[in-house]
């Protein structure tokens, strides 16, 4: 029956018409929402790199990318099951355009012939009712509403772009030198004030802290003030419970857990970790300081956020010593000032230690071995125990600062020759601390402080550093 | 006289059946939706069991369309002591030229319409033998087969009020008829029509739709047309899935197979047989006769609804509980339209 065929071929354009536009509209759908859901998801996490810390940050990313994965896994089920092959189109399209069934009939007809006179007119009816069911009529949209949930997704993206980028505000009272690598620069901590760049700091891949104000009911004997110590306090300050969560040493090391080995546990350096959060991923971290640099902000330390070490300097332990040493606004690092305790005191003691003559020694106590032995409070029998000050210890103090987070001070560092690391000393043999020291009850309860090595080079400009100044 | 053309074929089909239901609505008073369904019944091809309480009309139904068909008609009135013979003939000696030799003498089932009046009075033997011939559409008679006529048409009436002396129809006979049409009490506008026409002098007559020599010829050509109504597969699956869903969950008949409809509760707790595939055949072709009526060609889901309470209420056997709880079979269907209505489109 040609006439058959020829008012066939006509429903069977438009049921392809129909088809191609049902099968983009589910396509675009699926698209658009997971396209949505992934903007939306990455706008989150951008503003979690710029305001959370890096485990709230590990946790939007894992969140995120679940998120992500169960978006497509569901789009990719809903476009299965949207998918409409030509029986489905044919079935929508009667249910739609209210053809009652004919074609359905007319199609199963064509694949499986009946004896019947009527097919004729079943295509001349379908013809008829074409009004019904054209494909400008029937699938209005060529582009599906979620478009516009798409749209506004990426308007959300693009919004964080614009957020108010916070700096990290500087932790005065701290200061905190790292090097996590030989022949690395220095690099701050807190993003506070540092030392000079130009003064090259130990670079034993250990890191520690210098309390340039605190204690000052030291003063008698001299050895609190400004004495390298191995805070596990993120301030700093004070005595800190012994924390059994800190093991961790794959973390990196902020300044409030510069902590060598506890003597008392045995523990290596490095193994002691912050209590106050889990050490984050390297490739989380790196993720996110490469968003926040990507964005014009700082990037973190791995120290945490802001907000993170403030909320760590709330805790009740820390809340008296930072009550008792105000931030004095910005960190002022005094060098070359004379050294008259350059023995190794443990920072944060609430009493003075008796001056017993062993003042002048090494600073120990954070190198790999110094941590293995736990020393506390004593530095008389360092490798540098009884060395002179260097010969600008008694000028003047010259007050600098220093944003080590610069980039070029980075730049800078990297450019300069180093100097050759030297192997840090030979464990030295340790000296039990004293049993009847006068210790407070915060430090009787904490760990063995140990101090950290100091390469021989950088020892005047430590001695320089934690001098006294009246 | 039709012409080749489809579109012609399916205006002739409904301008003759709505003059077959005009021409029948001069002598029946209401009832036109029973009118309706013995006339999709008899373009089906199938016969039909009209149940309702006497003097409602049920055979003047019977004979004013035999009539308005122009198609050969014969009541047999039931009664207990009516042999099969009866019905289907017998052989009798007949002497001709001094010889003599049996001749087979056609019984009143060898007419076009038959009306079986009040066929539960007959005993099962005798049913049987009618009920052979609706479904072979011929008789065997001392070895000879005879075939019916066609068209063949029969319509027999259920008296339900009297069950004292009646053997009920077995359902493996009930099965047999294409619908079972339950005729009602007329509303008190049709009963006083009624009243009023037929005591009066004048008597309504009717005009025959075919002519004497052309009637069965058309009404099988009718019959041929409404099986070529096409029908979508998915259309058969819905009319396969309702069969399939009046069968108990529970019965030891039903096949092992999930239903493309849940199994429904009330089937379980109250029928004892489902329906069988001679029920889905009613649906579907009854449902082509609608199609046609409608002027379509194809098949619907409003098709085989409408079809479906005469076509399976005679077929869904009920339990005891049922009857307690007073649920007939045509609520159960009713209840699984609906069902299927939401889960099957």
């Amino acid at each position: 029956m040609p006439a058959i065929k020829l008012g066939f071929s006509e429903i069977e354009d438009r049921l392809r018409l129909l088809r191609r536009r049902l099968n983009s509209l589910a396509v675009q759908h699926v698209l658009y929402v997971s396209g949505s859901v992934t903007a939306l998801t990455t706008a989150l996490l951008i503003v979690a790199a710029l305001d959370g810390g890096p485990s709230i940050f590990t946790v939007a990313l894992w969140a995120a990318l679940a998120t992500i994965a169960s978006t497509l896994a569901i789009g990719a089920r809903q476009l299965w099951r949207r998918w409409l092959s030509h029986e489905r189109v044919v079935g929508w399209t009667d249910r739609e355009a209210h053809l009652d069934s004919r074609l359905a009939t007319l199609v199963a007809h064509r694949a499986h012939p009946q004896a019947s006179r009527l097919a004729g007119l079943l295509v001349a009816q379908i013809l008829a009712l074409r009004h019904r069911w054209q494909p400008q009529t029937l699938v209005r949209r060529r582009v599906p509403r979620s478009v516009y949930l798409f749209a506004g997704s990426l308007a959300a993206l693009v919004a964080t772009a614009f957020l108010e980028r916070q700096p990290a505000p500087p932790i005065p009272h701290v200061l905190g030198v790292r090097n996590d690598g030989p022949g690395g620069s220095p690099q701050p901590m807190d993003g506070g004030t540092l030392l000079s760049p130009s003064k090259k700091v130990e670079p034993a891949g250990r890191r520690f802290t210098m309390t340039p104000s605190d204690d000052d009911d030291t003063d008698a004997s001299g050895a609190e003030r400004g004495a390298i110590t191995n805070n596990e306090t993120p301030g700093g300050h004070g005595p800190s419970k012994a924390r059994p969560d800190r093991a961790g040493g794959a973390a990196p090391r902020t300044a409030g857990d510069t902590g060598g080995g506890s003597a008392q546990t045995g523990t290596k350096p490095g193994q002691a970790g912050d209590a106050t959060k889990r050490p984050a991923d390297p490739l989380t971290n790196r993720l996110q300081n490469l968003i926040r640099d990507a964005l014009g902000a700082k990037a973190l330390e791995s120290g945490g956020s802001m907000a993170e070490r403030h909320t760590r300097r709330d805790s009740p332990q820390e809340r008296q010593p930072l009550a008792m040493n105000p931030p004095t606004g910005k960190p002022e690092a005094v060098p070359n000032g004379p050294a008259p305790n350059q023995g190794g005191k443990r920072a944060g003691a609430e009493k003075p230690l008796p001056t017993t003559g062993q003042k002048e020694g090494t600073l120990q106590g954070a190198g790999p071995a110094a941590g293995a032995s736990g020393e506390r409070g004593q530095g008389a029998e360092g490798p540098l125990a009884g060395r002179p000050a260097s010969a600008g210890a008694s000028a003047q103090p010259k007050r600098f600062q220093l944003n080590l987070t610069s980039l070029a001070f980075g730049l800078r560092s990297l450019m300069e020759p180093q100097q050759p690391a030297q192997e840090p000393p030979a464990e030295a043999p340790t000296k039990q601390a004293p049993s009847d020291a006068q210790l407070s009850e915060y430090d009787r309860a904490e760990d063995p402080v140990v101090r950290p090595a100091i390469a021989p080079e950088y020892e005047p400009i430590v001695r320089r550093l934690f001098s006294h100044e009246d | 006289m039709p012409t080749e053309s489809p579109r012609a074929l399916v205006e002739d089909f409904q301008s003759t059946f709505n003059h077959i239901l005009t021409e029948l609505g001069r002598v029946i008073i209401g009832h036109r939706e029973v009118l309706e369904q013995i006339l999709v019944a008899f373009f089906s091809g199938g016969h039909v069991l009209i149940e309702g309480v006497p003097g409602t009309g049920k055979t003047l139904i019977v004979r004013t369309l035999a009539q308005v068909l122009n198609l050969s008609f014969n009541r047999i009135q039931f009664t207990i002591d009516l042999m099969p013979a009866d019905i289907t003939g017998t052989r009798i000696m007949l002497e001709h030229d001094g010889h003599r030799e049996f001749s087979f003498f056609r019984g009143p089932i060898f007419a076009h319409v038959v009306l079986a009046d009040e066929i539960n009075r007959a005993t099962p033997k005798t049913q049987s033998a009618l009920l052979e011939a609706m479904a072979e559409l011929q008789v065997t008679a001392a070895g000879t087969t005879y075939h019916l006529p066609p068209p063949f048409f029969v319509l027999a009436t259920l008296n339900p009020i009297e069950m004292e002396g009646t053997y009920p129809l077995p359902e493996a006979q009930l099965d047999r008829f294409f619908f079972k049409v339950l005729l009602p009490y007329p509303n008190s506008g049709d009963m006083q029509q009624i009243i009023g026409s037929t005591t009066g002098a004048e008597v309504r007559a009717v005009t025959p739709v075919f002519a004497p020599e052309a009637a069965a010829g058309r009404v099988e050509a009718l019959k041929g047309l409404v099986r070529e109504v096409l029908v979508a597969p998915h259309l058969v699956g819905y009319a396969a899935a309702l069969i399939r869903a009046t069968i108990p969950a529970g019965s030891k008949f039903a096949p092992p197979e999930p239903t493309a409809l849940p199994p429904d509760e009330s089937i379980s707790r109250y029928v004892s047989f489902g329906s069988s595939p001679r029920g889905g055949q009613a649906l579907l072709l009854a449902a082509k006769v609608y199609a046609l009526l409608a002027g379509r060609v194809n098949v619907t889901y409003g098709d085989i609804d409408r079809s479906a309470i005469p076509a399976l209420n005679h077929r869904l056997v009920v339990n005891f509980a049922a009857h307690a709880d007073g649920v007939d079979p045509r609520s159960l269907i009713e209840q699984l339209l609906h069902v299927a209505k939401r889960l099957h489109r």
